[in-house]
Order: structure tokens, then sequence, then C-alpha cells
């Protein structure tokens, strides 16, 4: 099943001028006018397949309100880990810093997901699913790129969602290296993409969310990787720098 | 089951249709004609019991229930044909997706979905060749017996002369959750389930009992199909709906305001009452999960890998403190 599957997706972005390739060379630019051009070859990757789904159901992942979910989780984790912490006579430098930075940081992220949902994250996902949009997952400018056809190097993160979340994973990585005008870049999103100027506030609250910080947080939880305190601590500080100001 | 060509043959002869092919799709054959496909599913029960299920499919169809597919007679207008000692049923093949249970419009619409079944579901009239699952006023007596299951695999640990992480890990758990397989059993003896089911036997409805986001299928203009009968039961509606509200918050998704929308939503069609909160509350509380993991470890002996069974076990565990407290709150809300 899976073969067919693959073969239907193949034939269907080869048909539409999308082909999927093993490298593509690195880009370092990241002016506001690469990022510009860059959210264009999304647009048009969006706008190519727009409801592939509708009739292929099951070959792509349905990822939608997944991100949402997740976040929803690691806020709930954090504020009992804070708690857990609190209540710990010894506490390690790891421990000691989330106690001081944690709560600032639960306050950052329950606001992004409050704003995401005032600025129409419901109503994203209606749109998306009576269009049929999908996400490329990893739109960075190393895995998508324009070149007569559009040709992308790993499309596995590729599935049903908001076509927001390709804008926000995209300004995030943005982000954490380069202070463009980042309110300029998710409204050129939306008018390329032709969707409600709500979208950008939906866009700019996503990007917000405290990503590295909750991503290093997890691992320390979850034991997932053998680093010493000192390690955990050193990497949560730099996740604090990388996940940069809030945006709205 | 029946080698390729008896199988089309089979279907070629009851249903007038010329099958190009038949392909295997989880439980059930997608048979593709030159004109439409066709969906095949059989059901490994005993004849009786096959016709409970189709009965109740029926019923709903009969009542023009939303989204339940309708059975393709045979030429010679039966609603079945046998396959190998099973027995089996045809439906059209729809164009659809699964649920996803973390979208919240999805989920709304099969809440929505469900709350139509279970009011359609009423005024089911058994007849003698059916044999049906029975759920109504047994779940005491069923925690009751799961809770000695699970007593019954940490006897099977003891016993064990080299035990395994994962039973050294089940076996660890093992005193909470019988405790709260207790609690539970408590809460239901203290609810007011009797006299719910006493109310809800006169109204002679059913359960899905496997509500799962991969039965729920979402079609053309967000049209919801319900599928998959197999495990269906006669018993109280607050059975699924519990185990629905399980399956969308399970692995932290712990929360009352989704819990309130749900309910909401599911009330537009049906009526809970306030003491419903304590049943599903009750019900919600038995460590099913757990119990079920048991199962599948220690009896099904489920090929799986042992890190798969320690992964999920660690999952359960990571949950159940959370899940708990959210019983708790959810015990006293009212609808």
């Amino acid at each position: 099943m899976e073969n067919i599957y693959a073969s239907t997706l193949t034939k269907y972005l080869n048909n539409n001028g999308i082909f999927l390739v093993d490298d593509l060379a690195k880009n370092t630019d990241y002016s506001l006018e690469t990022i510009k051009k860059h959210i264009e070859v999304l647009a048009e990757f969006h706008k190519r397949m727009i409801g592939y789904t509708a009739y292929n159901y099951g070959v792509l992942a349905n990822s939608t309100g997944k991100l949402m979910e997740r976040y929803k989780i690691n806020n709930k984790k954090l504020k009992r880990q804070i708690r857990l912490c609190e209540s710990n006579k010894d506490k390690s430098s790891f421990e000691t810093l989330l106690i001081d930075k944690g709560p600032e940081i639960l306050i950052r992220a329950e606001h992004a997901i409050n704003e995401a949902y005032r600025f129409g994250y419901l109503e994203a996902i209606n749109r998306s699913m009576k269009r049929g949009e999908v996400c490329l997952g990893n739109s960075s400018q190393s895995n998508i790129r324009m070149e007569n056809n559009i040709l992308i190097r790993d499309i596995s993160d590729c599935g049903s969602n908001i076509l927001e979340l390709d804008a926000v994973y995209l300004l995030r990585k943005v982000k954490k290296n380069f202070a463009l005008d980042f309110n300029l870049l998710a409204n050129y999103f939306c008018e390329m993409e032709n969707i409600a100027e709500s979208s950008k506030d939906l866009i700019l609250a996503l990007v917000s969310y405290p990503h590295y910080f909750m991503k290093c947080f997890n691992r320390y939880r979850e034991g997932r990787k053998t680093w010493d305190e000192e390690k955990f601590t050193n990497r949560l500080m730099e996740a604090l720098k990388n996940d940069g100001n809030i945006l709205i | 089951m029946a080698n390729y060509n008896d199988l089309k043959r089979n279907i070629e002869e009851n249903y007038n249709i010329e099958v190009l092919d038949i392909i295997k799709v989880k439980s059930s054959y997608r048979v593709e004609t030159k004109n439409k496909n066709y969906c095949l599913k059989v059901i490994k029960y005993n004849f009786s019991h096959f016709l409970f299920i189709i009965g109740a499919i029926k019923h709903l169809v009969n009542k023009q229930c939303e989204g339940i597919i309708n059975i393709i007679p045979t030429v010679t207008g039966r609603d079945y044909i046998r396959v190998d000692v099973y027995y089996a049923y045809l439906t059209d093949w729809l164009n659809t997706r699964e649920c996803n249970y973390d979208n919240p419009l999805d989920t709304y619409l099969a809440v929505n979905a469900l709350s139509k079944l279970h009011a359609k579901s009423y005024g089911f009239e058994l007849n003698s060749n059916m044999k049906p699952r029975i759920g109504w006023f047994k779940w005491i007596e069923n925690y009751r017996t799961r809770s000695d299951e699970i007593v019954n695999f940490g006897q099977r640990i003891i016993e064990k002369d080299t035990k395994t992480a994962f039973d050294s890990m089940y076996l660890e758990a093992m005193e909470e959750e019988l405790l709260r397989a207790e609690a539970s059993i408590e809460n239901l003896i203290c609810s007011e389930y009797i006299l719910k089911m006493e109310e809800e036997i006169q109204l002679k409805g059913f359960c899905h009992h496997d509500y799962a986001h991969h039965n729920v299928l979402i079609g053309e203009n967000q049209k919801v199909f319900v599928i998959d009968f197999d495990y269906c039961i006669l018993d109280s509606h607050l059975h699924d709906l519990s185990s629905l509200l399980i399956r969308v918050m399970k692995n932290g998704k712990w929360e009352l305001r989704t819990t309130k929308d749900l309910l909401n939503i599911y009330n537009n069609t049906s009526n809970l009452q306030e003491k419903d909160t304590a049943i599903m509350a009750a019900f919600m509380e038995f460590p099913q999960a757990y119990w079920q993991l048991g199962i599948q470890y220690y009896w099904e002996r489920q090929p799986w890998e042992e890190e798969i069974y320690i992964k999920r076990l660690e999952k359960i565990l990571e949950d159940r403190q959370e899940k708990q407290e959210f019983i708790e709150d959810f015990r006293l809300f009212k609808v």
C-alpha cells in the first residue's frame, strides 16, 4: 500500500512541477528581500498542493492541531516541574535556573497560545480543512527552492495543516539569528497566500512561543540527552537567547 | 482467509459485480470495480453475534442516522455473505480521511456524530437470533474482575525466575493502580449508576464501544461517517462518551475546558443529566490502559518488542497523576 501512495504522491508532485532532490546548496543569505522571495516560493508550493489531500486521504500525515496540543502539554509540564523544583531542598543549577526563568517563560507561553486563539487559530483550521491545505513542515531555505521547478529535499514532515505553520517554522528559524522586520514578513506571507489579515498575528503569536526553551526543558525532563547539569544549564541559557523577543 | 480467486468469485456471484481487484486495508477489503469501489467487512464472531452487529447498523440506517453507511444486499436480498468460517457485509467505499483528535474541529464533529448515533440507537429491538454483548449494570462487576486480573499479572511476575524490565516496572506501579481501581469501583457504587442503568435499559439504545479516531471518517464538506461496529454493545451512552474524552485528552491533555466544550456539543442532540458526570468520572478513573497493557503482555503475549511495552507503560504512568487530578475536578463538574 505504501508504495502505491508513494508513487501517487511523487507523480502528483512531478506533474505539478515539484521535484524531490537529494540535496540543496546551503543558502546563507537571510536578508529581508531573500526571505520575502522565499515566502513567495512557499506560497507557490502551497498553491500547487492545495486540495491534494481532498482526493488522496491518508497519503500525507494529518498534522492539524498537533503543534498547539504539544505547546499546551509543554506548558503543563513546565508548571508542574517548577512546582517540583521549588519543593526540592537541594537544587541543581538547572533547577535554580528553571525556578528563576520558568514562571516568566510560562506566562509568555500561555500568552502566545491565548493570542493564537484570539487571532483566528480555529478559523484557520476551518479554512485549511475546507481548502485541503498542505503544509511543508520543513520550510527553511535549505529544504525548498525555486529553480524553474520547485525543488524539495525532504518531504517527510509534509502534511495536512494550516499553511501559516510554514511561516512560523521559517520565521522562528530566521529570528534565532537575525533581527528582521517580522511584522512585515508575516504580513507579506498573508498577502502572498491571500489569507485573512488576522493570520499575521496568529503567525507572530506562534513565533513568540518559547519553542527553544521548551525543547531544552523537555530534553532534560525526558532524559533524552546524557548531558550533565552544567551542559543543560548552558543550553537553557542559549535557548532563552534563541527564543528572542516576544513579537505580539 | 479465503484465497483471492475464491473471494473474488464469491463477491461477483453474490453481488452481481465485476471485480477488478481486492486489496486488504486494515481489517477490511477494498473491492475495486470499473465504476466504483466497495468495502467488504469480515466480522470474526459467531453468526448470532454477527447478526446483532448488522442489526444495530441497519437500525441506525432505518432511523436515518447521518453518517451510517448502508449495507448493500446480495442478489438474493441477504445482508451478508459467508467468507470461510466467518460472515461479511458489503458497503460503498468512501473517499474519506480519518478523524484527528488533535484537531479541535474534528473532535467537535466526532462528538456531534456520537451524540446523534446514541439518540438514533434508542428503540433497538433484538430478535431471537441475535446474541448481543450487554454492558448495562455490569461495570462494577467487570471492574472487579479486571482488578483480579491485575492481581493475577502480579502473581505471574512474582513466580517468574527472571523478571524483565517491564515486569519490574509493571509490578512497581501495581499497588497504586489497584488502589485506583478500587476507588473507581467505590465511586461507581456511590454514584447513581444503577438508577441510570434502570432508566437507560428502558430506552433500548446501544454503544459503539470503539470510538477511536480511525473509526470516525470525515469526507467531503466535513460529512462524518462512523464505521466498524464490531465492538457494539448494549450499554449506556455514557460509556462511549467517557471513552471519547479519554481518547481526546490522554497523554497530558486533561482539561475541564475541553471537556466542557465537548459535553456542550454532545448536549445539542442528547440530554446529559447532573448525575452523569459522577458516573463518567468513575468510568474514566478505572486504570483501563494499565489493565489492557497487562492483558496484552501476560495473557495475549502480543509479539511486540519489549521496548514498545516499556514505552507504553511509561506513557501511562507519566499521565496518571494529571489524569487523576482531572478526574477529581470532573467528578464535581456540573453539566
